[in-house]
Formats: C-alpha cells, structure tokens, sequence
C-alpha cells in the first residue's frame, strides 16, 4: 500500500524577498522558481507484517526569478515557450526550474484556468511532473487599509486534479524535534563556509558590522546633521526676528511717546477758552520792542477796552531774541515806525488785543502793505521762514 | 455581495476596460433566460491603493444558467489592459475550457466592445458541453439527455446543470431548461403591449428538476415571459401536468409544448371570433352602434328605440342601451349582455340596469348568426326591461 505526501519547503528570507520584491507591484506578478525536489521512501512494517510505504517528496524552493512582464512565456491560449523560459533563466539551468509563481491581488486562493492551462503545459514541456505553483495573494484585512494580508499556498497537479500542499516556512532554524535529518538544511549551498566567505564582502564590513546597518547608520548621521545645521538656522532667524520685533516696540514707544508730547503740547497751547494762552514768543518780542510799554504784554482787558495793567506779562520768558527773532533786531536798528511784529497775527483767543493792533497796524504805515491774514504770505515777504513758528 | 447599478459598476472600472464592460452590462444577454442582462458585482483593484482613480480590473459575473446563477471570477489587470482576462470558475474547479477553441481567446482585441461578452458566450458553451458530460454519473438522465438531443425542437435549446454526486448516498440531481418551440407571433399586439411589463423576447421556459437520479422525483415548471403570461390572462392561466411517474422527457416536453400551443391557438382564435361577432354587429345595428373597442374587440354599446315617443334632441329616442362584454375564450364563453336604461335611476343614483346571461347563443355559430339572433332576443326582452325599470326605476 502505497501513499504520497508532498509538502513544500521555503526558507524564510526566499520567501520574505519574494514578497517584499513584489508587494508594491501595480499589476499581477509572476515568475520562475527554482530550487529541488526530494523523495523519499518510508517503509513501516507492523504487526499486521503488511508493508507501507509511505514516499514522501519535499520541494525545496531556493530562489525565484522574477518575469519583467506578464505574458513573457507563454501566449494568449497558454502555449508555453521553452525558449523564453531559457532567457528569463539566463544563467540558470532549466533542470533547476522546480515551479513557477503568481502574485494576483483581491483574489481569491483558487488557480485560475489559464494558471491551469500554463502548468499543464509546463509540464509538458519541461518534463518535470513535479512542478509546483506558488499563489501569494495579497489584499486588504480592513476597510481602512490599515492592516494587509498576504496568502501563499502551492498547488500541485496530482490524481487529474490540482491539489493545495501545505508549504513549511523555515525561518531561524528547523524547530521540528527530530532524531535524523531527514530532509537537507535550508541552504545547502549557502552552508559551505567557502562560499560565505566569498560573499561575505558582500555584507559585511571589516568589522564584522552588517553593512546595510552600517549603511543605515551613517544615512541616520548624516540625516541627523542636516537636522542640526537646519535647527541652528532656524535658531538664528528666530533671534533676527526677536531682534526686529524688539526695534519694532521701541519704535512704537517712541512714537507714542512723541504722540503724547505732541498731544501735550497740543493740550497746553489749546486751553480752555477761559485761560488764554500766552505766546511767549510774542511777549519776548515786544518786551524786546517796547520794553517800557508792559501793558502791550498783557492779555486782559476790561470793559472799555483797556488793558489791565496788572495782569501784564512780567516774566521773562528768556527767549533768544536774536535766534527766535533775528529780524526785531534788525528792524531796531531801522526805521521805528515799522513794527511787524504785530503782522503776525495772534490767531490766539485773545480777541480784543488782536482787534487793537489791527487799528494800531493801520494808523502806522502806509506803506506797508497790511494784510488781515497774518498768513503765511506775510511771513515769506519777509523773508523768514518759521519752522518753529508757534501755532496761533 | 452587493449589486451595483451599471452606471456605478462603470465609473468604478479602469477607464481603458470601460468598453468592454460597458457591451457586458447594456447588452449581455447569454443563454435562453435572457429576460435580464449579465451584471457585475465585487469590484477589486489590482493595483496597490497608491494608484489614483478608478483602477477596479476584476470583479465577478452572474450569469443565469439552467435557472442556476453562475458566479465567475473575471481577473484583468489595469497595467496591461490589452491582455486577456483570465477567470476564476466558482465552485466548478475542475472546469477547464480548451483555449484553442475559444476564438475569442486566440485573438483576443481589446479594442473589440464585444470581445469580452463573445469570450463569456463561447465559455458558455464548453460549460454546457461539460455539464452535460457530467451527466454520466446517472445513466438514466443521460438517456434523458441524449434522447432530447436527437430531437432538433429540443436538442438545440436546452441548457443542462448537473449537481454534485454525493459518493456517500449515491444522490445525483440536475435540472433541465428547455426554451419550448411555441410559435407566439400571431398573439394579437394588443395584448402583449403593456407598457408597466418589460416586452423583451417572447419566449416559454420549461424546467425539469430531477432531485434523483432514478427520476422518481421530477418537478417541472413553466416559466413565460411577461408579455405572454399577460396575453394568456395571468399566472394561473396556464396549469401544465405533473411529470408522469416512470415517464421520461421526450415524452413530457411535447405534451406540453401541445398544451401551450393550444392555448395560444385559443386566444388568437377568440381574437378573431371576436372580432368578426363585432363586424357582424356593425353590420346589423348599423347607426344603433353607439362605440365598440376597435383594438381588442372586447365590448360593444348599443342604442336601441323601441316605439317611438319624442324626447329632447340630445338624448336618442329609445328606452334602453344594452353593453356586451366579450370574455378572453370566446366564443367558448358566451357574452354578457347588459340592459342599461337612459331614463331610469335606481335609488342609489346608478342608472337602472339588468344582467342578462342565459340568452339563446351557441359557440358554434358565426358571428352572422350571432347578431341575428341577439337581434331577435332584444326584441322580445325589451318589453320587459321597459317595465322593470318602470316599475323599479326612478325618472
């Protein structure tokens, strides 16, 4: 009596590069497996003296070869070409070629019938009637994408019908508590030390360091310097701004400084129409100009219209004369009977004392041209011009 | 699994496989049920969910078989849109297809709207070749089988789904689907033009369903498409036999083949009686027509006078109107004649009226002879009508 019992045997890093190979692929993959194929004949006799013999295959797959395309060895109907399987081998022999393997996303783990047809005809056409295919199917575990499957199962022609054998993962380690070994290791080729010591350049460095983590290490340092001249530049533009905003709220202190002054100012010139305001500049200038005339220094009148004497302006506001006023000395000096002084026209709220000067201005001169603005005009003929002139 | 409106399933579609679709889910009607189209239902991408916009390319397709929905897998792939799809068979793994005789397989053209619909009708018909030759696990419906075959009625238009064998009971069931060969071109347009019903193809569906495979329990079913249950008068219209215990397909399917065409026969016959009853009619009472259903010829109206009196101008000078209503199976069924009078009220504000039933009539006679006849018997009921409604009426 005899039985069959088939399994498949991937090592963990031919399968994980398999998958990892293709995960991110926008399109069904596929390609070729290679690897060897194992019998063995168990035979048990028991009590019964009736021997079984059990024959047990192991496919151990080794490597996989990836097709660049779909289509790339066989045509519409599943007609497989030996031809093109040889070139996608390359330097591979076609006696190593044990399968060959699909990734179909959102599928279900059911060979297809052109997946059928291509096997059979691989068959066929490699003389090999131990072929296996491999189906990784990937696809989403949740709604929100979060979490992926990926399935993998073979499947293998068998009785006129294809059969899903189990396929053993061997990671770290064949963890199966055995007496003998029955099945070879994982890697028999890779377990010569020779050929490790050939590759080993490969992988890693003169240290014994792994050279991908080394790689990976000096990318991280050099990620992390550019992450610190980054921090140290956006360090100093921060402080140039913290510089700039500081100059800002001095600015806008100052200049609400010179606001309030101003407004001060403002305030003290534009008292209430019950104090008078005294321009100073006024005062000096006839205290200059008639210096024994005080009543002309004074703001109030009475009734009849006469100054009040006691009310006169005595203090001496020590202006100086000649900065401030360089033309009343100058007109000192000349005729008496031109007095300008009063053409500048006190727009002031002392509104009688203006009125009499205006008289006074008219009975003076003839010549003089008076003009009952006290603008500006007057002020450029004659000649001077009053940055500093006191606001009437 | 979820139906999708065509219009959704297709603005889900990778836009280069959008033809192809489009031709499937307007136009795909396979098999003899082809009163609805193919539809499409589980979309999925094959691209990773990276890939922007409507990248669905494999999805699943029902198509109604032997009153069975076959659900197929149809696998595309968005990146090489030019290829050809591959399929994923549902519960009938072990259906292989032989590719070289699927034509439009070997010269797959994507450019081709139809391509894709042709590829599922030739599929189709390996997959009715491959139920059939499942067939061989029961001799007894193989023989069923073979010998519908040999009869081109049947033998062309019949679809055969076969269960499961279960090797523990030996239980084997299968159903046969047979489009019966019943000539419904003459059925009247009127009757089959209802603009609530889908018109479609006018076609008789006959399924045999053997739960065993020594035929000991068979049970059949008409199927008729709307247009023809309406035009025969409804669901119930058509009752067809039981299958006869030990009897066999050839046999059964003609006999109700027969049945459905004699019913036919009786609805265009009563059509034409119909109408001839009305011609005659016209003919006979001339100007006392007063309308009559010029489509179906179901009902006529007369006026009739029966001694002169005046009355005003608008209103005819006779006494009574009697209604004839001509039922579906005339002149199996004889008409009902209904005496109306144009003065009389009953209390209930209806005008006053008398059924009349039983009157001298024979299915046998023209429609010449009928008139006449009817004629007669108006004028002896009148009299009689005139005085219930007299007596019984109200003016």
């Amino acid at each position: 009596m005899e039985g069959y019992d088939t399994t498949v045997r991937i090592s963990g890093f031919v399968l994980s590069s398999m998958m990892f190979h293709h995960l991110n692929s926008d399109a069904d993959v596929e390609g070729l497996v290679l690897g060897e194929s194992v019998g063995e004949e168990n035979c048990r006799i028991t009590d019964s003296q009736i021997d079984q013999i059990q024959v047990e295959h192991t496919i151990n797959i080794q490597k996989h070869i990836p097709c660049r395309e779909l289509h790339s060895f066989y045509s519409n109907v599943g007609v497989v070409s030996e031809q093109k399987i040889r070139q996608i081998l390359s330097d591979y022999k076609e006696e190593n070629v044990i399968g060959w393997y699909k990734q179909r996303r959102n599928t279900s783990q059911q060979m297809t019938f052109m997946e059928q047809v291509i096997h059979q005809n691989m068959r066929k056409n490699l003389s090999n009637q131990e072929l296996v295919f491999l189906l990784l199917t990937p696809s989403q575990a949740t709604v929100s994408g979060s979490t992926h499957r990926l399935e993998f199962s073979a499947f293998i022609w068998h009785s006129s019908q294809y059969i899903n054998i189990p396929i053993l993962v061997s990671n770290l380690g064949n963890l199966e508590q055995q007496d003998y070994w029955r099945v070879s290791a994982i890697c028999p080729s890779l377990g010569q030390s020779q050929a490790v010591n050939q590759h080993r350049t490969n992988f890693f460095c003169s240290g014994d360091d792994l050279k991908e983590v080394r790689n990976v290490s000096d990318m991280n340092d050099a990620l992390l310097a550019e992450m610190q001249n980054m921090c140290k530049e956006v360090e100093k533009s921060e402080r140039a701004v913290e510089k700039l905003q500081a100059d800002i709220t001095q600015l806008k202190e100052a200049l609400r400084n010179q606001k309030k002054h101003s407004k001060k100012n403002e305030t003290q010139e534009c008292a209430s129409p019950d104090e008078p305001k005294e321009n100073i500049l006024l005062c000096s200038a006839l205290r200059t100009l008639f210096p024994d005339a005080p009543s002309l220094r004074t703001q109030t009148l009475t009734v009849q219209g006469f100054p009040v004497l006691e009310l006169c302006c005595n203090t001496d506001h020590h202006v100086d004369i000649p900065t401030k006023l360089p033309l009343i000395l100058e007109n000192q000096h000349n005729k008496r009977n031109v007095d300008r002084a009063p053409r500048l026209r006190k727009k002031c709220l002392a509104a009688g004392f203006s009125q009499r000067l205006k008289r006074k201005r008219k009975t003076n001169d003839a010549n003089e041209s008076t003009s009952e603005s006290g603008s500006d005009t007057e002020i450029e003929m004659n000649g001077q011009s009053r940055s500093n002139s006191p606001i009437f | 699994m979820s139906s999708l409106s065509p219009e959704v399933a297709l603005s889900r579609i990778y836009p280069e496989l959008r033809l192809l679709l489009c031709t499937v889910i307007r136009n795909g009607r396979v098999g003899l049920d082809s009163s609805n189209c193919l539809r499409i239902t589980d979309l999925k991408s094959g691209c990773t969910s990276l890939m922007p916009g409507p990248s669905c390319d494999r999805f699943k397709i029902h198509i109604p078989y032997a009153g069975e929905t076959l659900k197929w897998d149809i696998i595309f792939n968005a990146r090489d849109p030019a290829l050809p799809p591959d399929f994923i068979f549902g519960e009938d793994a072990d259906f292989l297809p032989e590719p070289s005789e699927l034509t439009h397989l070997v010269s797959w053209d994507a450019g081709k709207p139809e391509c894709l619909l042709l590829l599922v009708k030739e599929m189709l018909q390996q997959y009715h070749q491959y139920q059939c030759q499942r067939l061989r696990d029961s001799s007894r419906l193989l023989f069923e089988y073979d010998s519908l075959l040999e009869d081109p009625n049947y033998g062309r238009s019949m679809e055969i789904y076969a269960g499961r064998k279960n090797s523990w009971t030996g239980e084997f069931s299968a159903r046969f689907l047979l489009k019966l060969p019943v000539d419904f071109s003459n059925i009247p347009i009127y009757l089959l033009k209802d603009t609530s019903l889908d018109p479609g193809e006018d076609v008789a569906l006959l399924s045999v369903s053997f739960e065993d495979a020594e035929a000991t329990q068979v049970f059949p079913k008409l199927y008729l498409s709307p247009g023809i249950e309406h035009a025969l008068g409804g669901p119930s219209a058509l009752h067809i036999p039981a299958f006869p215990s030990g009897g066999c397909l050839i046999d059964y399917v003609p006999q109700v083949c027969q049945l459905l065409t004699n019913k036919v026969q009786y609805v265009i016959q009563g059509y034409h009686k119909r109408r001839e009853y009305i011609a005659a009619f016209l003919s006979h009472f001339g100007m006392g027509v007063v309308e009559y259903d010029a489509v179906g010829f179901t009902k006529l109206t007369l006026l009739l006078m029966w001694k002169d009196f005046c009355v005003l101008v608008h209103v005819v000078e006779l006494c009574s109107v009697p209604v004839v209503d001509l039922p579906l199976y005339f002149p199996r069924d004889q008409p009902t004649l209904t005496f109306q009078s144009v003065y009389h009220f009953t209390s209930s504000g209806q005008l006053y009226s008398q059924v009349q039933k039983s009157y001298p009539y024979s299915p046998r006679w023209d429609g010449n002879e009928m008139a006449k006849r009817a004629k007669v018997y108006f004028k002896g009921f009148i009299p009689q009508f005139q005085d219930g409604a007299f007596a019984n009426g109200k003016l």
